[in-house]
Formats: C-alpha cells, structure tokens, sequence
C-alpha cells in the first residue's frame, strides 16, 4: 500500500502489537511518543532519553591508564580492521548481502551459504545483481531440506562469531540455528534475523521488498514530483539501509562479547527501520497532526528556498541549488542576474513566491554548463551540484577519479569488470582486497575441510548423498 | 502538550536481565558533527554507549531545525537524531575551551567529526598525541582530498550527485531527491559501523585509526541498478545509464497501480510467479493470456514478455480495494498460508 505518513501510522497493526513507539518526557514540550530503535536486540536497555545539556566537567571521563597488554597474534592492517571475524550468511537479494558485503570488505571472513534450489535469477552467480553484492565471500552450498546439511550448518555456526539470516519468522528455529538453540554451546555468537516485519506481531509473515517497506512507511508518497504520489524512490533504498544496519548489528554483538562473554540475538525488522528513517515527519504527524504532502524538490520543512533541481544545457541534464539565508540569496541572485529584492527579498517571500523563484532561476540556469555553473557557485559559498548519471561518476566525477573509487575485480564467467571500492580509507588506505564472485559451492570443500576440519572421506559421503548441493 | 493516554506500548521482544549490559555500555564517543554524523551517535547512543555531542556556544544548530513541537521552540529533528546523548557547549575558537575538547578526546574511544579537510579543528596526528588509541572517523561530503574536497553539500545536493535523483522521479519529472535526510541516515550508519570497526582495531592493536569517510562515495555504493547497469551493460536493461522511469523498478518486475478506491498498491510479479500469482489470477478469473500454457508454457516466458504480465496485474489492481488486495495478497504468498494459519488482522 502506498501510504502517506498518517495512512502509515493509524492502519499498521504491527507498529503497536511490537510496540515500536515509546514515551519521552521531553523538556519544554512534555510527554510525547518516539520512533522506537532502528533495530533490537536482547540486550537492550530502556529506549534513549532525550539528549542532557551538561557542563564539560560533568562529563566526567577518567583517563583510560596505559594500554592493557596487547599482544595480538598477528597483525591487523588497518585497511582491513575486521580480520579474524568469521560470518555465516543465509541472507539472499539484497539487504543481506550488502551488509555482509560491507563486513567483507572490511577483512571479515564471510561464507555465505545456498544452494542450487535457491540460485535463480538474481540469486544466481551467473546474475550481474548477485556479482555486484557478494564479492569477497566464499561459497558453501547446503540443501537445507536435508537433516544432514542442517548438521554441517550448526557445525559452521558454533565456529563462527555472526550468522545473519533472512528467512521468513520461526525458520532459523526450526533447524536450531537461532541464538537460543546455539547459546549452550557458543555463548559468544551473535544471531542477527533481518525479516522485513521482524520477528513477531501479526505481520510477521508479509514477505516485504525495498519497495514494500518504501510504500508503507510513507516514502513512496512523499518522494514524487508535485502532484504525484505514486512514484518513490527509483532503487531500493531501505535494502542498502537494512544492509548496513545488520553489518552495524553484528559489530555491536562482537563489542557485547567483549564486555560480556555473550553474543547478541538482533531482530532487525527492515520495517521498522524504514519508520526510523521516517522520524521527523513521524513526530510532526504524531505531535501536530502534520500529514504532508509530495513537493518535488523543495525542502520538506521550508528550511531552504530556493531549494531545487533546474534545468541545464544539454539535453536531460540538470543542476540542484539549495540556499539557506539571505546573504547566500544575495550571493547567488547576484551570480545569475536575479534581481534580490521585491518578492524574493527575505526567506519567507521565497517560500511564499517559489514558483516564481524557480521560474526565474531556471530561466537563468537553462544556458548553462550543470558542472561549470555548481562549480562556480560552490566558489561563491553557495550549495550546489551537477545531477549525475551512472556515466557521469564512472567517467566524468573528478572526484571520485582523483581518489581512485573504482576498481576491477576477476572471476571465471565474467573476466575483468568494474567495480566501486569501499568508501572510506583507513590511515589512508581503501580496503585493499577485491575478490571476485564464487559459483555457488565453489568453497564447499576448503571450507569443510579448513573451518570443520572434515576428513576426505565424510565430505565425499555428504557430497554423494547430495547434501551439498 | 500532554500525555497520550492510548499509548500503543506492546510487549518488548526479549527478556533482559537486569545484570545485562546494553550491547556497547561503557565505550565513550565524541561526536562533533552536524547532519552526515548526528545519526551515527544516535544509533550507538541507543546501543547503550555514552555519547557527548559538542556544539558551538550559541547552542545546537540541529535545535534550529524545523519543524517544531507545536509552539514550543523545541525542534523535532534535534530531539529524534539526539535521543540518547549529552551535549556541551564549547567554543571552539577560544584556546582554553579548545584545550577542554583535547582532554575530552583524550580520554574517549571514538571521535566522530564533520571537520572541514582544510581547516581541521585538530589534526588526526595531534589527537594521537593526546589518545594513542583515538577511533577516529572523519564523514565529510567529500572525504579529505580531491578537486571537490570543500565542496558544501546538503542532502539534495548529495542526491543530486551520487546518482539517486538520476532514476528517481518520472520521464516526464525533474530528477527528484527523496524525500527527508536519506542521504544523512546512510551516511550516517556507514560512519556507525566504521566507528565500531575503527574501535575494534584500537582495542586489538594498542593502537588508534583515523578512517577517512566521503559521504559521496558511501552515497555512491548504495544507488543499487545505478553502478550495476553500468558495470554490466547487456543485461534486460538494455542500458548502462538507468533511468527514472516513476515507479517501475529496474526488473520491471515491481510497479504502483491504481485500485478501485483510488489507493496505489505496490505489486510484484516476481513472487513465485508460476507457483502463486499466476493460479490467483486464474482462481479470479483475471490471468488472460497468462492461462494459455501454449503462449505462457513456464516462467521464463513470462519473464521475457513481463510488460504484459504486468499489464495485466495492472487491470486486475484495478478490480479491488486497496487494502483488501494488500491483505489478500499477502495471505496467499505467506509461508504459512498453505497450513492456513495465517492471522487475519
């Protein structure tokens, strides 16, 4: 259902049979309810408070003393800062295996675990979609149907630190790999279940994409142009969020352990977190009544004018400015010959007039170069921006080529292709291993042989009875 | 304001103990950044960590935000993407209140900071002076070097350049940012999980990490079809430049149509197309073409002529009521729907 945010708040009964809103004295206003946490997990305290304004001296932070003996086994490069973290990966599309892929890049061992069954279309190594998200993981195929891979799978996961999962509610159970049934033996693993709905509450069976959860939680009707409410985000945003999240997940289950000796059980309902990212205009529902409608590009809350994407030379191509103030106005009005003054003289005459505002700075706009003009305008302080195509950042972005984003990676099928490296460098160095995608069960044995330390013998037994398949 | 005397509070999911801790009690996070990292000490805030955000003497320039808790003055934005922290004020041009921030990172475990490349409030190598074991995150709109490294860059400017705005929107549209600070929260729990990662290092090797985090290139590596199209441009797509093509998603397997009572629903036809959809379709009287085995003998058939699957899912949306369709459908593509104890609402 394409839900606005009031549709989105009043129709879920998930979001109170999970109990996802929380009361908050806050100072100045009273009680009011909050979004709850973006995802859970069995070790959580009361939900966060609103933020304390305190003098520095209370903040009260005693020296941490000398470093406690370190005596590292062997050394952990900096570019790779998850070296020596083993996850099991059931997860499947997307949400799953970017934030898997995120902990691969960053040194983490992951080995993602299929099966033939489960391999078509774009869960298939043969699927550019499936190449651009599992690269750096190795490859164990299982048929899960069959008891004697679900053994190998709770071998697997009583020699690793993370499993990540998105089965449908109650499945993880059922084969005795949730944190529960696993605790006895690894207290230390953290079980991360990344469904769409979560793992309760009478939608926990809706089978959710990207743009369901896009839909229910009111983005799709608010990401349009104006007078459209049915258009949403143009990829799947909330799977790359749910992605990263699980990755957040699954490095707080490893700080737990560190304190605590035990793991963490995470119930990350992508749901949920695609309310969270909704917070503000949540709160303004919840709080005021506001239920907004689409704006095009203009600032959801009026707090910039002009605040768009206009026209440029050429065809298709287009430049997003967005000031805040009436200096920067000035500035700006000066740089495309707009007069300042009159109906666009202080910030609420421009929210007042923006059409005539957009009107004039498109007209301006239209004979210009989209990266000569923000370029110039960024010289003059002013907040601006060439809209890129996917051909513009790998040929034309001189940042991203200045700091050397994209590499290459090999695997059999596909020879060389193209990649985007991690983004972000650690005492300047990017994550320097790239890996290729694996066919599935291309890893099968070393990983068998290696992490289980099975014989010859037993493998070619469960390979004989199909077992890894 | 008053309270809400039908507060929807559920159960919570888990029993904790009151010996437990909260999953990162005890590490100590300075955050001193505006929007591409106020998300980061939330959600570590939230997991229980001691988070201090620093802001400049005026006060907090998120507690400007609109929009407002009724009358009040208290800004929205500043109580959600702040729950969970203390603040202090500091002005940071006044050497001895600088030299308060410097003891303040001296003794914390991780420093989140928006500091301009150019003019660092400190540099990575004084604060490893002060804390041998700093995790370090720098998040800035660009990352610390290159031609656009000053750029100023607010959320639709960062739609605009990572290619989201590209593909979103309609062919007849401008390109379109989407709606609310999504560049900021992914911006945001990237500089999260490097945080944690950045920690970890610290904490095996004795020794700190300075990790240089551009917003643009994490906004860049999650834009989905955008980088994959081009990678691999022989794909179903036909292109290597996706485009914005409204609400159909790049499989053309995902759209919004119209029902009866006007409501747009989000439909697949990628769900167990053969196993599912198409028997529905037929039950109701509905799947057209889609029931002669000869011209739709199996998926793939389907797959390769999917402008008319969807066609006619389209004119099917149209026979119902929204909200009826969303249930149904979903009760018929549950797991549990074959056993049929799927819950009603």
């Amino acid at each position: 259902m394409v839900w606005n945010v009031a549709e989105a708040l009043t129709k879920s009964p998930q979001i109170a049979a999970r109990g996802y809103l929380y009361e908050a004295d806050v100072p100045g206003v009273g009680t009011v309810r909050l979004p709850g946490r973006f995802f859970r997990t069995s070790a959580d305290g009361p939900p966060p408070r609103p933020a304390r304004e305190v003098e520095v001296s209370a903040v009260a932070w005693e020296p941490r003393g000398p470093a406690a003996a370190v005596v590292p086994d062997r050394q952990l490069p900096a570019s790779r800062p998850l070296e020596g973290v083993r996850v099991l990966d059931f997860t499947h599309v997307l949400a799953g295996p970017f934030g898997t892929r995120v902990l691969a890049d960053l040194g983490a061992e992951v080995i993602k675990v299929s099966s033939a069954k489960r391999s078509g279309g774009a869960n298939s190594p043969d699927h550019p979609y499936y190449v651009c998200w599992n690269r750096n993981k190795k490859s164990v195929a299982l048929d899960m149907t069959r008891p004697e891979a679900r053994a190998v799978a709770r071998d697997l996961a009583l020699a690793s630190d993370i499993i990540i999962e998105n089965f449908s509610a109650g499945v993880l159970e059922r084969w005795g790999l949730d944190r529960a049934s696993l605790a006895a033996d690894h207290p230390g693993v953290t079980v991360i279940s990344m469904g769409g709905m979560g793992q309760s509450g009478p939608w926990k069976e809706f089978v959710t994409y990207a743009p369901t959860i896009h839909a229910l939680v009111g983005l799709t009707y608010l990401t349009n142009p104006e007078g459209t409410c049915t258009d949403g985000y143009g990829f799947s945003l909330t799977d790359h969020l749910s992605g990263l999240a699980a990755a957040l997940a699954a490095l707080e289950g490893l700080e737990h352990r560190e304190r605590t000796g035990q793991g963490l059980a995470i119930d990350l309902a992508q749901y949920e977190l695609g309310l969270g990212i909704m917070g503000p205009a949540i709160i303004d529902y919840l709080t005021n009544g506001t239920n907004p409608e689409p704006r095009g590009n203009r600032h959801p809350f009026d707090a910039w004018a002009p605040h768009g994407i206009y026209p440029c030379a050429g065809e298709d191509r287009w430049v997003a400015i967005a000031v805040r103030g009436d200096d920067e106005w000035r500035r700006l009005a000066g740089m495309l010959g707009i007069e300042p003054g009159g109906r666009f003289a202080t910030h609420a005459d421009r929210v007042a007039n923006w059409r005539e505002l957009d009107a004039a700075i498109a007209a301006r706009t239209r004979r210009e170069d989209p990266y000569e003009l923000a370029e110039r305008l960024q010289r003059a302080g002013v907040c601006a921006a060439p809209v890129q195509h996917a051909g513009d950042l790998a040929e034309r972005d001189p940042q991203l080529a200045a700091r050397d984003f994209f590499g290459s990676a090999r695997a059999e099928k596909w020879g060389e292709y193209g990649i985007d490296r991690f983004p972000a460098r650690f005492d300047g160095e990017r994550p320097p291993v790239y890996e290729g995608v694996r066919q599935v069960g291309e890893d099968t044995y070393e990983v068998l042989s290696t992490v289980l330390g099975y014989d010859d013998e037993r493998i070619a037994e469960l390979m004989a009875g199909g077992v890894l398949s | 304001m008053g309270a809400f005397p039908g507060c929807l509070l559920g159960p919570r999911p888990y029993n904790r103990s009151m010996a437990e801790t909260s999953p990162l009690e005890g590490l100590r996070v300075i955050e001193c950044a505006g929007w591409n990292g106020v998300l980061a000490g939330r959600l570590l805030a939230e997991a229980g960590a001691d988070v201090v955000r620093v802001v400049p003497p005026a006060g907090d320039p998120l507690a400007a935000e609109p929009p407002f808790f009724g009358s009040t003055g208290v800004s929205i934005q500043s109580t959600f993407y702040n729950a969970g922290k203390r603040t202090v004020r500091l002005d940071l041009a006044d050497p001895l209140l600088r030299e308060q921030l410097r003891a303040l990172i001296a003794a914390a475990d991780v420093l989140i900071e928006d500091w301009p490349p150019g003019a660092p409030v400190f540099t990575a190598a004084e604060l490893r002076a002060v804390n041998l074991r700093l995790a370090h995150v720098a998040v800035t709109p660009m990352g610390q070097d290159g031609p656009w490294r000053d750029w100023r860059v607010n959320d639709l400017a960062a739609n605009a350049l990572c290619g989201s705005a590209w593909v979103t929107g309609d062919p007849q549209s401008p390109p379109i940012s989407g709606y609310g600070n999504q560049s900021h929260h992914t911006v945001g729990l990237y500089a999260a999980v490097l945080a944690l990662a950045a920690a970890r290092y610290a904490r095996l090797t004795g020794r700190g990490i300075h990790v240089d985090l551009s917003a643009h290139e994490a906004l860049v590596t999650c834009t989905e079809q955008v980088l994959m199209q081009w990678f691999f441009p022989n794909g179903t797509w036909n292109t290597p430049i996706a485009r914005r093509q409204g609400s159909l998603h790049w499989s053309g397997a995902y759209e919004v149509y119209r029902a009866r009572d006007g409501h747009g629903v989000m439909v697949t036809a990628s769900l167990k197309l053969t196993e599912v959809l198409v028997p529905w379709l037929i039950e109701c009287g509905a799947a057209r073409e889609l029931a002669d085995r000869e011209k739709f003998p199996d998926v793939i058939a389907m797959v390769k002529n999917l402008p008319y699957v969807m066609k006619v899912l389209r004119e099917w949306v149209a026979e119902w009521n929204g909200e009826e369709l969303f249930y149904e459908a979903q009760h018929v593509t549950s797991p549990s729907a074959w056993s049929g104890t799927w819950p009603r609402p």
